[in-house]
């Protein structure tokens, strides 16, 4: 049993004590491999799946497939494993920045089941997001059995996250361009570090068992002059798609939320309505890798106006099957959508200027990702670096590059917060490192607690109070009622100056009679972001902390401004 | 050095809870033996130094206690050699036999002498009902390093020019190291002299016993 608790206790091993540096690495190796298999995991399934449903998809039936999965996936978050809809990576973000990364065990498989469901049936929706969760929670989990600290922990939620994407992608740059830029939005030695390892460790296990296959290797892109002009054009489309995206998702829940039926019957409906478009438009169902493979390797057949029709209903179906309660992420249908643009947009300019030697459409459908990606996630490092990967080479990093910082900087006018963070922004639960609302989130209020005050009772008089005055280094005097200990009101000494000098009310006031009654209180677990708003707004220095109707103490602006200093200073060192 | 965590606390000047906090959080290097934790001291100054926070080790717990105790009338008239008598013709004269009775080092008696007459010039220390309390205007530097009161009864009443123009018989010179000192024992002081019948027991010439213990049942009064 002790060899047991000491095994589970690594950072007190001799070796590790050191420098805990060394252990993050191999920890976050090991989550990268977790997490890479998770990923796999769930890859194969959708495969299976999507497989096993295809010899179906021509009955008149095959409409209502998108919705049992949809309801099905639904019914096990809701029903067995007790978690809300959505893709998760807001709830890792704001874990990570609110709670030290702690995630509940379950996560690490419910979101995987689900999303399987939803996508395995047809909905329009990607893997990528739950298995970002997932990878997020084994991380989470593999710290919390090895007791380790804060710190550790959201460093290894970052090594699960990392792991995840560069497994699912084959794509280890993106893996840790992703995390650092989306979950963490922190880049220090520290994380980066262990991040990496983590996400080559879930490259590597993708590559032993799926094989080194770069998605859209030996393409050649021979880029001319009217081509960078073009993507300038192409990143404007991009970004248009980009916004179509968000808003339609956003409304298609708003929608949905007003509608009075279960979870799982909404979800439903959304299946059905994505399976009707689905007999039209077969490829705007599902993932789509297979659509896009065949996008970028210029074996697409179909002409521009499908194309550029395949854009909306690509954004149509993901937004039915998101907006209305299905499991999945948005990065899938990013890429499809984004291919999908890329393509019409190559076909439109071949057409109006017909005698320019464009470039062929491949390389155009990849721009339209990258442009895509960047807009939505407002991510602009990550959109490259994932395309730059999945393509093999450097040959179109330059039009990568103006494609996703055009993109995201047109996005970021319309929409200022990225599809991952708006909700969070919006509920004030955006807490990056070393931003004001971070530092305010992390100290408490009992922190801040001055307890040097002089407690007095109602029916002292003014006299013996002024006794008490000569004794008491504070301007604040709460009064307690003497048998029960309740808290009554405040005295603050600027209010009662004028008395204190008048000989002939000494013995004629209570100090009942000149406490403040109605003076604005907070309780200990405030959020002091409010406190600090209502001492804007009332125009106070320090107010009394009550609880259960005890007085706790003051808590006053120049305490915070000494703590305030303190955290920071301490957050913000990196070392 | 090992430090806990609540000394730890202490000596960065931070609340317990912010420290729990820290360890929680991984933002301070801690070390753990078995499952207690504790800081190493060098290391801890270290961190702190590169965050540029304050690391100050608190004092001594007993060497606090020596600076606080509060000094009394009693302690410091026994001190300044009890009461002496005397007989002077005017202030200077007045001040110059209470200086030359002081129990202090030879050396600082012209200084003092001289800002005790600089402080006269500016105002009569003369408080009324016949007592005065000479002082210079601020701590001195060669010292004394105690306060000290020089309790002198005067053969005849001289002017001092004080408040009330009645000619004083008793002085009590106030020498103190800080202003802090000097305040509380001329509170003390006042408070003797306020009343009718301290007056009157020293216009009876008390012997230096006598006197002392007055001097004690009053400032037990003050106490309770």
């Amino acid at each position: 049993m002790s060899k047991l608790i000491r095994w589970r206790y690594p950072a007190r091993w001799t070796f590790f004590r050191m420098d805990d540096r060394l252990l993050l690495m191999i920890i976050g190796a090991i989550v990268g491999v977790c997490s890479g298999l998770a990923a796999l995991a769930l890859y194969w399934s959708l495969e299976t799946l999507l497989e096993f449903f295809h010899h179906y998809r021509h009955y008149w039936w095959a409409f209502v497939l998108p919705a049992v999965g949809a309801a099905l996936s639904s019914l096990f978050l809701n029903k067995i494993m007790n978690e809300g809809a959505g893709h998760g990576v807001p709830e890792v973000i704001y874990s990570v920045s609110r709670y030290g990364g702690l995630l509940r065990a379950r996560s690490s498989f419910s979101r995987l089941i689900s999303s399987c469901l939803t996508i395995g049936f047809g909905g329009s929706a990607g893997p990528e997001a739950p298995v970002v969760m997932s990878g997020s929670a084994i991380g989470s989990n593999i710290a919390r059995f090895f007791s380790l600290n804060d710190r550790q922990r959201i460093t290894l939620v970052g090594c699960g996250a990392a792991g995840a994407i560069s497994s699912i992608f084959n794509a280890p740059i993106a893996g840790l361009v992703f995390t650092v830029e989306v979950i963490l939005g922190e880049w220090t030695a520290l994380n980066i570090v262990p991040v990496a390892i983590a996400s080559v460790a879930g490259c590597e296990v993708s590559q032993l068992i799926r094989g080194n296959h770069v998605a859209f290797a030996h393409q050649q892109f021979d880029i001319g002059i009217m081509d960078i002009f073009a993507c300038i054009a192409l990143a404007g489309f991009t970004a248009a798609a980009s916004i179509l995206l968000t808003r339609a998702l956003r409304s298609m829940h708003t929608v949905s939320s007003k509608v009075k039926i279960p979870l799982w019957a909404r979800a439903a409906v959304g299946g059905c309505a994505v399976g009707a478009i689905g007999i039209f438009l077969p490829d705007s169902m599902g993932e789509g890798y297979h659509a896009i493979q065949s996008m970028v390797e210029n074996g697409y057949t179909p002409g521009l106006k499908i194309a550029a029709f395949y854009v909306l209903a690509k954004i149509l179906t993901t937004s039915l099957t998101l907006g209305w309660g299905g499991s999945g992420g948005v990065f899938a249908p990013c890429l499809v959508i984004g291919s999908f643009t890329g393509l019409a947009f190559h076909r439109a300019i071949s057409f109006i200027w017909p005698g320019v030697a464009w470039v062929n459409e491949g390389c155009f459908a990849l721009l339209g990702m990258a442009g895509l990606i960047s807009g939505i996630l407002q991510a602009p490092l990550t959109g490259i670096f994932l395309i730059v990967e999945i393509s093999g080479g450097y040959a179109v990093i330059l039009p990568l590059i103006l494609v996703s910082a055009v993109s995201t900087t047109l996005c970021h006018y319309v929409e200022p917060a990225s599809f991952y963070l708006k909700d969070l922004v919006e509920k004030g639960q955006l807490l990056r490192p070393g931003t004001d609302a971070r530092v305010l989130s992390d100290l408490k209020i009992n922190e801040l607690l001055e307890t040097d005050c002089i407690a007095v009772r109602p029916d002292m008089l003014l006299r013996d109070f002024i006794e008490i005055l000569t004794r008491s280094s504070r301007n604040y005097f709460p009064v307690e009622d003497e048998k029960t200990g309740r808290f009554l009101g405040m005295i603050h000494l600027n209010d009662i100056r004028p008395y204190l000098f008048n000989q002939g009310m000494h013995d004629a006031v209570f100090l009942e009679q000149i406490m403040d009654t109605r003076i604005k209180r907070v309780h200990p677990n405030y959020n002091l972001n409010d406190v600090l708003q209502i001492m804007d707004t009332d125009g106070l220095f320090s107010m009394p902390v009550v609880s259960n109707k005890r007085f706790l103490g003051m808590i006053s602006k120049a305490t915070l401004l000494d703590q305030y200093r303190r955290e920071l200073m301490v957050q913000t060192s990196h070392q | 050095m090992k430090l806990s965590v609540s000394e730890t606390a202490e000596c960065l000047n931070i609340p317990l809870s912010k420290i729990e906090r820290w360890i929680r959080q991984g933002r301070i290097p801690i070390k753990k033996s078995g499952r207690t934790i504790y800081f190493d001291r060098t290391i801890l100054e270290e961190w702190a130094k590169s965050r540029n926070l304050q690391f100050s080790p608190p004092t001594k717990e007993s060497d606090r206690r020596v600076s606080a105790a509060p000094e009394t009338l009693h302690s410091t008239i026994l001190r300044g050699g009890g009461l002496h008598i005397f007989a002077a013709g005017d202030v200077n004269g007045a001040i110059r036999g209470a200086v030359d009775i002081m129990q202090v080092a030879d050396h600082t008696k012209p200084d003092i002498y001289e800002k005790l007459i600089e402080r006269e010039e500016m105002s009569s220390t003369g408080i009324g009902k016949g007592v005065a309390i000479p002082h210079p205007r601020g701590p001195l530097e060669e010292g004394p390093f105690q306060a000290v009161i020089t309790a002198c009864l005067l053969d005849t009443p001289i002017d001092f020019s004080a408040v009330d123009d009645k000619p004083v018989f008793a002085m009590f010179v106030l020498l103190c190291p800080d202003i802090k000192i000097h305040l509380h024992l001329l509170s003390r002081l006042s408070f003797c002299i306020r009343d009718g019948k301290f007056i009157q027991f020293l216009k009876n010439r008390p012997q230096t016993e006598t006197f002392l213990s007055e001097i004690k049942s009053f400032e037990s009064r003050l106490d309770s």
